[in-house]
């Protein structure tokens, strides 16, 4: 992903050197990045990563304390009618009016909305296994969730704003909100998807923004990464070779011990075969790329990716 | 104004406001019907009693001359301090619920995700008050009404000529409820607000209390909101004084509005 002009009708949100400090601790320091249209886009980061933060400052909860942001080149601070009329959101940790049915929550923020429509509501609700009759007070933690979901998808928005959808769900749920974000997305709807559970976004999402310490360490697609990451490979050299082999430079070597020799291959398939081919060896194993390692490498170290 | 959002507070607050008017009600007919026993004629000697005169002047805001005829009696509950609780207590839970309690529980996000402004979001969850407050004033107008004609005082005093003391404390609440509403727009803990609310209420109320006694009170009374809440005088005076509603409603609109402004500048923090 690259930093592009601020007014490109195809960038559905546009941040730019966005920074919000609070005295001296740093939420979010000069993010930038970009989500297309009908991209489900996965935000990624550890507890305190400042995703959160991102995200209401893109809900014009919070005010900016530097650079810029803009939600369907509108913004976020200023023009929250506009906006909030596209968006469906929900927040990381869903809490709904305790006295309302679930019904009359969902009847509640339609009216606000000014629509009257429940049909989308009722589908989702029954998809998630939802019972809209119950008072709030009485869901548990979620059955809010599901809640939750539902009113931020009900008004069908052109914009997703997700703070981790899928923390309170069994693996089930899970599944059907997938299948609906995939839905959207294939409606040429965007999805901003935040999570800290790298099978997720992996699973579901083609582009990704990390977050480490309130900074952007990548935004990149999901190829990129897996290109990055390198798969790993073992080879058992012939019981004569007593040294580890001259290595090409997409090979990064880890381990060579009693004649296996284990790294990680960055490189073109090609090339992997034609030195494996000269090295001989009596068994190779090739694994796909380990994107955990990757994911934890963005958490420790210093190192940025921005495309 | 929106009115979903208005309603869905009118649904919170719906059973608050009844309970906290029956109450409003109910006190004024057991406080005046506990006046039928009293004995005027001897307690006005003890009551002229300087020291007990400027007790009576520092609660009332009125000399015993003039709260104590059987006419005038029947606006001591309006300045009873158990309808001055009632009253504070329904409007400062409502105005702290409202802001600091939504962003406290975090439903405050709900509200803030609807393509809705903050301003308008601001008047459709506390343009309750201007609902609540007549109520309250009216269901103490109401339970002096059936106070006086079903008690003695029947012959002397009737429930409409306490009818502009209505608009004086609806005038009062609704200052209250303003000044509320503008510090629950400045916390993001209902706990501190109500107390900070309530703070600011009771300086005022011993403020107009001390200022009878105490020259240096007098000379800053003007600054306390119970100055301009004077039911004796609105009863005297045969209507209600406008130099009092004006301030009243000068506050009113005034830290109203400095919590909108509050309100949509403010960030809005996670819960």
């Amino acid at each position: 992903m690259t930093r592009r002009g601020l007014d490109n009708p195809a960038d559905v949100v546009v941040i730019d050197r966005l920074s919000k400090h609070y005295g001296a601790t740093r939420a979010l320091d000069e993010a930038t990045f970009t989500m297309r249209r009908g991209q489900l886009l996965g935000f990624l980061g550890p507890n305190g990563a400042g995703k959160s933060t991102a995200i209401r400052l893109l809900m014009g909860l919070l005010k900016p304390t530097a650079g810029r942001s803009l939600v369907f080149g509108l913004d976020p601070w200023r023009q929250v009618k506009e906006i909030h009329a596209r968006v469906g959101y929900l927040s990381g940790d869903v809490r709904l009016y305790r006295d309302l049915t679930g019904r009359q929550t969902v009847r509640t923020i339609l009216h606000a909305r000014r629509l009257s429509n429940c049909a989308e509501a009722e589908r989702l609700a029954e998809s998630l296994r939802l019972d809209l009759r119950t008072r709030v007070r009485h869901y548990s933690t979620g059955m809010k969730q599901k809640l939750g979901i539902v009113l931020a998808l009900m008004h069908r928005p052109e914009l997703l704003i997700l703070d981790e959808p899928t923390a309170a769900l069994d693996p089930l749920m899970q599944q059907v909100v997938y299948r609906e974000l995939r839905a959207a997305a294939r409606e040429g709807r965007s999805v901003l998807f935040s999570s800290h559970s790298l099978a997720e976004v992996e699973s579901l999402c083609e582009h990704v923004v990390i977050l480490r310490s309130g900074r952007v360490v990548a935004a990149t697609s999901m190829e990129s990464l897996k290109r990055r990451a390198g798969r790993q490979v073992s080879v058992r050299l012939p019981p004569t070779a007593k040294m580890a082999p001259d290595r090409p430079t997409e090979f990064v070597q880890e381990d060579f011990r009693n004649g296996l020799l284990r790294g990680r291959w960055t490189g073109p398939a090609s090339a992997l075969l034609n030195w494996l081919a000269a090295l001989s060896p009596e068994e190779v194993v090739i694994q796909p790329p380990n994107l955990e390692d990757v994911f934890l490498n963005f958490y420790q170290s210093p190192a940025d990716v921005v495309e | 104004m929106n009115v979903a959002l208005f309603q869905k507070t009118a649904y919170e607050q719906r059973w608050l406001l009844l309970m906290t008017a029956a109450g409003s009600a109910a006190f004024p007919i057991i406080f005046l019907h506990a006046f039928d026993a009293f004995d005027f004629a001897h307690a006005e000697a003890f009551l002229n009693l300087p020291f007990v005169n400027t007790l009576i002047r520092a609660l009332t805001g009125s000399n015993v001359s003039e709260v104590l005829n059987r006419q005038s009696l029947a606006a001591f509950p309006f300045i009873h301090p158990v309808i001055l609780a009632l009253g504070w207590t329904y409007v400062v839970a409502m105005a702290t619920r409202s802001l600091a309690g939504e962003i406290e529980n975090g439903t405050g996000e709900i509200l803030l995700s609807l393509p809705l402004t903050r301003w308008r979001i601001y008047a459709s969850v506390t343009g309750w008050l201007v609902v609540a407050c007549p109520v309250l004033a009216c269901a103490t107008w109401c339970g002096a009404t059936i106070g006086l004609t079903t008690g003695e005082l029947r012959d002397t005093a009737n429930g409409w000529s306490l009818r502009y003391i209505v608009v004086n404390e609806t005038a009062m609440l609704l200052a209250v409820g303003g000044l509320a509403v503008l510090v629950s727009s400045l916390s993001v803990r209902r706990g501190r607000a109500i107390a900070c609310a309530f703070g600011i209420l009771l300086s005022s109320f011993l403020l107009n209390v001390l200022a009878a006694f105490w020259p240096v009170a007098e000379r800053v009374a003007f600054a306390g909101i119970l100055r301009y809440y004077r039911p004796y005088v609105v009863l005297r005076e045969g209507g209600p004084n406008m130099t009092d509603l004006v301030v009243l409603s000068v506050v009113a609109i005034v830290t109203w509005t400095a919590g909108g402004i509050v309100f949509t500048r403010r960030d809005i923090p996670a819960a």
